[in-house]
């Protein structure tokens, strides 16, 4: 087959010599690919700008509609206290029942993460996996609903440990996919080397791959107490929040902090909401601080 | 022999070994998390029959009112207009706007933090955007209840009605509405919410995009975006729609926020300036005082939607991974 | 293309005296990585339309000579250069000479097959051309297919110019990178160990090719295997890395008298296998 001459590249004979291309004469669209890339950088700079400001905004503003409600009547009187309300029933509702709910959902799903990273082949590891995707997918309220439609309509009523065990519904998926990820960073060789002693396949999970992964296993235990803390919705019609102290009572309505900040968000007086401006600090502060502990010391191994 | 003879033999004489019940109680809970998921659709599903049954799934998906009482103002006569249209509608265009703003915004800022920061400012750009994503719902509902609601209504709203909503109506102000709140302020607040979710999936895939590529590029005299632009966003793009997807489920479901801004009245908006309703605020606000029977199966009939909605698209991205994880073996 | 601008107080320079036009000169370059020095004081000068090897022991600073050549070197955080590269009389490091166009100029081949897995072969082979702003289809698909035909690969690929390109074999694929280089018409092309991950019948391929492409590039490769620089080189240099680590050119020539006759006791030792 003959070789079109005419759509051979040109020869070097033809091309204009290597020095005019370098500092020859701007061709085409060279100039306005040079200012592309450098408007390019100074947008994505401008987005990372941009994302980071509602941040800011939202822990400012916060603070400074909070910090003149945020008093010491505010932390210690429950906001049925005629005389000063505040939000120390929500304080403690949220101290009694995110626990439960975390022993519940936490130890559930650690020991279904270990499943999937110890036991399950790959077929069933697969589908595990996938079904702790789908569940991190499904919508807190729906955590709330079934509850509803469930333990408060047929037992327990609005109570406390419906609250619970909505935000165990919750946190159950999160404590799963935790441990699943970091029990599987375990080596197979301390495994090994643990059954090759003659000890058996459970202790050696129990007493020698999960001490291993405790600082990843505590870190996502962490950040589940930490989304449960935060959530509504699931609460909504379960603990239903309550005006009065409960210390201990599970089978009554408890107050939550974000069932307080959402309740008295949208009372018409402004004195509730600014305690709920208030009760806002202190979640956040809750909140944040756990996430900043648990996520500072990684953020590093994330970013490479 | 029987299969329960066999076991007893097997496991030394003693029905059940330690090994055997440690790993039993581990099946259990891996068990109890797809017994969930079973629960939860049997039960919104038996829960909410009497809408499927009685109305009908089409009718209740299509009808633009929701009136347990519904007064025909002609007649005279009532009846029950119980329809998720309104709630559809709410949460869809709301989670698109938050998806228009937060899916380009995300990925450009993950090309910053992967392509052009230097480390040090990656690493503090990437644990504040984390920190956005820790913040409780419900702390960025009354910020958007008292603060970016009122900043969007004199700003973003102003600019896009008095230009492009003076050409298509449906982003044109609506007199009617004296309030601040609407399924756009919805849409802008959940992009606040789920652009940390986009930063960190396109974070990801960007950054597995592998070297050798992008200098094959360079090396013919690209510039650092056209790299980006021609290579590094095309190869990665499965991935960043799988992170999208994630995203926009994300904000399908979201409940708290979005009830203290969306308006909370049952309407099919003709504008996104208007208040309407999202299907999770609709349970939110209505569920725990409801006494109708009709209503409250109609509120479960809701969760269903939004249960196959959200299900639905955790399957799609899963679609979407596995196609990614072709992509890769090929390269 | 047409001429937007021309730069003020541009004149085509004239060669150096003495130099002949198309020479790359490399002037006592010293590479590093942050406070590394990977490359001391290299000076060579690389005929044109010949193929010059780069041999030496593996971590002697070879292929970031090759990156230092097409100012790649630059791209990774914390590395620079000192010394100067010139090619056809212009140094590749002045101020008024952008990376982009040098590498245009100066194209480059990768030890591992890399076709863009998002584009199909011709928008592989097109893609260099579409990024200096060429538009016109007919253009296009005249320079793909001359591309292709020089690299050898047309008549393997052109029923199948829209697949992707990573569907093709490795050693079609780095057929395929020849091709995409050699579309933007560069002066050099830079072969970093191109045979490194392909299979012998692969590899025998693509030594024709650079052979039959000296006519017209004039091409720099980096090979580990020295019966590869035997077989295909004009030239050959040897580098070795010094106490320090940083690699150093111990002597260059036209291969015949490096393999059968080097000055240095060195350069006998590893032609002939003694070390490296």
């Amino acid at each position: 087959m003959a070789v079109r001459t005419d759509l051979v590249p040109d020869g070097a004979a033809q091309r204009p010599s290597a020095a005019d291309r370098l500092l020859g004469p701007h061709r085409g669209n060279e100039r306005m690919r040079a200012v592309v890339d450098v408007v390019m950088r100074l947008v994505s700079l401008a987005a990372a700008i941009v994302v980071i400001v509602p941040l800011v905004a939202i822990v400012g503003y916060v603070l400074v509609k909070g910090l003149p409600t945020l008093t010491l009547e505010f932390l210690t009187h429950a906001s049925g206290n005629t005389e000063s309300p505040g939000a120390l029933n929500a304080i403690l509702g949220s101290l009694q029942m995110v626990p439960v709910a975390l022993l519940i959902g936490g130890s559930l799903g650690l020991l279904a993460g270990i499943y999937l990273a110890e036991y399950a082949g790959p077929r069933m590891a697969a589908g595990g996996t996938f079904l702790v995707d789908v569940l991190l997918g499904v919508p807190s309220i729906l955590a709330g609903v079934l509850v509803y439609a469930t333990l408060v309509t047929y037992w327990t009523g609005s109570s406390a440990i419906a609250g619970s065990v909505a935000l165990a519904v919750v946190m159950f998926p999160i404590v799963i996919r935790a441990s699943e990820e970091v029990l599987r960073l375990v080596p197979g060789s301390i495994r090994e080397a643990s059954l090759a002693l003659g000890i058996a396949r459970w202790r050696t999970v129990v007493s020698v791959v999960v001490p291993v992964a405790r600082a990843g296993l505590l870190t996502g235990i962490m950040l589940a107490f930490a989304r449960g803390f935060g959530e509504t919705a699931p609460l909504l019609f379960t603990a239903r929040g309550s005006e009065s102290l409960n210390v201990g009572d599970f089978s009554s309505p408890m107050a939550a902090l974000p069932l307080f900040v959402y309740q008295n968000s949208r009372l018409p007086d402004r004195t509730f909401v600014a305690q709920a401006w208030s009760a806002a600090i202190v979640l956040l502060a809750i909140v944040l601080a756990i996430n900043v502990i648990v996520r500072g010391r990684s953020v590093g191994s994330r970013v490479e | 022999m029987d299969d329960r003879l066999r076991r007893l033999t097997r496991s030394g004489g003693r029905l059940l070994s330690a090994d055997a019940l440690f790993r039993r109680s581990t099946l259990v809970a891996v068990l109890a998390a797809g017994a969930l998921l079973v629960l939860l659709f049997a039960v919104l599903v038996a829960q909410s029959w009497p809408i499927w049954a009685d109305r009908g799934i089409v009718p209740f998906l299509t009808t633009p009112t929701w009136a347990p009482n519904y007064v025909d103002p002609v007649t005279g006569a009532t009846s029950v207009q119980i329809g998720a249209l309104p709630m559809i509608v709410g949460t869809v265009l709301s989670s698109i706007i938050g998806l228009v703003v937060a899916g380009p915004l995300g990925v450009l800022v993950a090309v910053f933090l992967v392509e052009y920061s230097p480390r040090r400012l990656a690493i503090g750009l990437t644990f504040l955007v984390e920190l956005i994503a820790a913040i409780p719902s419900v702390v960025i509902g009354i910020w958007g209840l008292y603060v970016f609601s009122i900043f969007s209504r004199d700003t973003f709203q102003w600019w896009i009605a008095s230009t492009i909503g003076r050409v298509i109506p449906f982003c044109a102000e609506d007199p009617a509405n004296p309030t601040r709140f609407s399924v756009f302020t919805a849409g802008m607040v959940l992009a606040v919410m789920i652009v940390p979710m986009v930063v960190a999936v396109s974070r990801e895939v960007i950054r597995s995009v592998p070297l050798s590529l992008r200098e094959g590029h360079t090396g013919m005299g690209a510039t650092r975006w056209e790299t980006i632009r021609h290579v590094v966003l095309p190869t990665a793009r499965i991935g960043i729609l799988g992170g999208v997807m994630l995203a926009f489920g994300r904000a399908l479901g979201e409940t708290i926020a979005v009830t203290m801004v969306i308006g909370n009245v049952d309407q099919v908006p003709t504008s996104v300036f208007q208040p309407g309703q999202s299907i999770a605020s609709k349970i939110a606000t209505n569920l725990g005082d409801v006494t109708d029977q009709v209503e409250l199966a109609g509120l479960l009939g809701l969760g269903v939607v939004l249960l196959v909605v959200s299900v639905g698209l955790s399957v799609i991205v899963r679609l979407l991974a596995r196609r990614l994880g072709g992509a890769y073996v090929a390269s | 293309m047409t001429t937007v601008t021309d730069r003020p107080g541009y004149a085509a320079p004239a060669p150096a005296p003495g130099t002949e036009a198309g020479v790359l000169d490399l002037r006592s370059v010293n590479a590093y990585y942050r406070t590394f020095r990977a490359v001391r004081d290299v000076s060579l000068s690389l005929r044109p339309r010949a193929i010059t090897a780069l041999i030496g022991p593996s971590g002697c600073g070879k292929s970031t000579i090759l990156r230092v050549i097409n100012r790649m070197h630059e791209t990774i955080p914390g590395a620079r250069v000192e010394g100067s590269v010139v090619l056809d009389g212009v140094d590749l490091y002045r101020r008024d000479v952008s990376a982009v166009r040098v590498r245009r100029t100066i194209g480059m081949v990768f030890q591992k097959p890399n076709p863009f897995p998002a584009m199909s072969i011709f928008e592989n082979v097109a893609s260099g051309m579409r990024l200096a702003g060429e538009k016109k289809s007919s253009v296009l698909d005249g320079r793909v297919e001359a591309s292709l035909r020089r690299a050898a690969l047309w008549d393997e690929v052109k029923d199948k110019l829209r697949q992707p390109g990573t569907s093709l074999s490795g050693g079609q694929q780095q057929r395929l990178c020849i091709a995409r280089s050699i579309a933007v018409e560069p002066e050099v092309i830079l072969m970093d160990e191109p045979c490194s991950a392909l299979d012998p019948v692969s590899t025998l391929r693509i030594e024709e090719l650079m052979v039959e492409l000296r006519q017209d590039y004039t091409i720099v490769i980096v090979t580990h295997n020295m019966q590869q620089a035997g077989r295909v080189s004009d030239v050959t240099a040897f580098f070795s890395m010094g106490d320090d680590r940083a690699g150093y050119l111990v002597e260059s020539g036209p291969t015949s008298r490096i393999f059968s006759a080097p000055t240095e006791k060195l350069t006998e030792d590893y032609v002939s296998g003694r070390f490296g």
